[in-house]
Order: structure tokens, then C-alpha cells, then sequence
């Protein structure tokens, strides 16, 4: 299976403007389900949700607390894992993955969360991912990859 | 009630800059709730729309290095 996604221009609050790719998600917690136009980044190691997400959805936050390393800067978090289910533009078009995640936690008095990035845990092993900048696109197609642990099916 | 994957297409091509720093919830093709905390951002949309699944995201304002 073979699903395609594009790249997005935003402008941002000096003027530039960047594009940058975002795919079509489904995380299902425990208690809720929401869409997320995720970015998807080779440069990270696992997914990252902030934990205004995580509770809202209910996804477990009793899992090991550690640091996430993000160029110069840190912050806690929790290991967890949720359901995502990777949207394609026909309705048919789906794939369900368990992935390993992160819980970023908020930061006392901070509410300048950050935006879900999905990482290379558990998709990269899964999806064959081709970034087509000039086209616009980026085309995940479905791997049968044994290393792809979290599949649910 | 308009599908997911045009939902999120409707969001790739809209400037959604004035939105720049925040969390949207959007749905049909509209942005339903927005604001700082992601959370109260949720929260208000499900009081709008109770059975409905937002596409939720953050507006990014700056220049990042995931």
C-alpha cells in the first residue's frame, strides 16, 4: 500500500516562508482520538507528543522518565506508546501502527508547548518514505519488514 | 460532513498565519477553536462538536530545528 502526502508552506511571523512536510495521522488514545497533520522528521529518533496531548487523549504516562535531546536544549519526558493509524485520500487507504512515543512534559508556567513529530521508531522500519520536494509529495509504501516490532497486524 | 484526508488537504493550502504560536482544532474545512494550550484548545471544540474528531495542530512561528 502506498500513501501520499504533501509539504505545506507556512509563513512564518517574520515573513519567511518554509515548507515543510506533513502527513496525515490518527493517534487513538484510551479516552479520544485526534487528526494531526504531523510533521515527519528523519532527524528524530522517536515520536514526540506533548503531554497536554497525551492526557487528553489517554495515552499512558507511567512509562520511564528520561531527557530528550533537542540541539541545545532538553527536556523530561516519559516513554509511552500509542496506536497511530496513517490516513490515505481514499477512505479504503489505512495502516494501523503501535509506536513507541515520547511524552514531552510541560514545563511549570510554560504553555508554549510543541507540535507532534513523528520519528523514526517504529514508521521507518514499516514505510519505505520517499520525499519528492519538487513534486510536492512524500510517498510512504508499505514495507513487510520483520523489524518493524510495534505492528499490530 | 467533509472527509479527513480533505480536511487535511484544505489545511495545507490555507494561511493559517494569523494563527502563528497557537493550537487550531479545525473541522469542515474551519477553524472551530484556537489558542495557547492545546488542551482548552481540545476541549472547546469538543464542546462544539462532542461525537467529532478535530485535525489538531500547532501553528509554528519560527524557523526550527526538530
Amino acid at each position: 500500500m502506498t500513501l501520499v502526502y504533501k509539504f505545506k508552506k507556512e509563513k512564518l511571523t517574520d515573513g519567511t516562508l518554509v515548507s515543510r512536510p506533513r502527513i496525515l495521522v490518527v493517534l487513538n488514545g484510551k479516552a479520544s482520538s485526534i487528526e494531526v497533520p504531523a510533521l515527519i522528521d528523519s532527524g528524530a529518533d522517536i515520536t514526540v507528543i506533548p503531554e497536554s496531548i497525551a492526557m487528553a487523549i489517554g495515552i499512558s504516562m507511567s512509562g520511564e522518565k528520561s531527557k530528550l535531546y533537542a540541539y541545545r536544549e532538553s527536556n523530561d519526558v516519559v516513554s509511552s506508546s500509542v496506536n497511530v493509524t496513517f490516513l490515505g485520500k481514499a477512505g479504503r487507504q489505512s495502516v494501523n501502527l503501535k509506536i513507541p512515543v515520547l511524552v514531552s512534559l510541560s514545563r511549570k508556567g510554560c504553555e508554549d508547548e510543541e507540535d507532534i513529530v513523528l520519528g523514526i521508531g517504529g514508521i521507518f522500519d514499516a514505510f519505505d518514505i520517499t520525499f519528492k520536494k519538487s513534486q510536492n509529495r512524500i510517498i510512504l509504501k508499505k514495507t513487510n519488514s520483520i523489524l518493524s516490532m510495534f505492528k499490530l497486524k | 460532513m467533509v472527509n479527513s484526508y480533505d480536511n487535511y488537504e484544505w489545511f495545507l493550502g490555507k494561511d493559517l498565519s494569523k494563527y502563528n504560536g497557537k493550537w487550531v482544532a479545525l473541522f469542515n474545512k474551519k477553524v472551530i477553536s484556537s489558542g495557547k494550550n492545546a488542551l482548552n484548545v481540545l476541549n472547546e471544540f469538543k464542546e462544539k462538536y462532542p461525537n467529532q474528531r478535530p485535525l489538531l495542530t500547532k501553528i509554528r512561528d519560527k524557523v526550527s530545528v526538530l
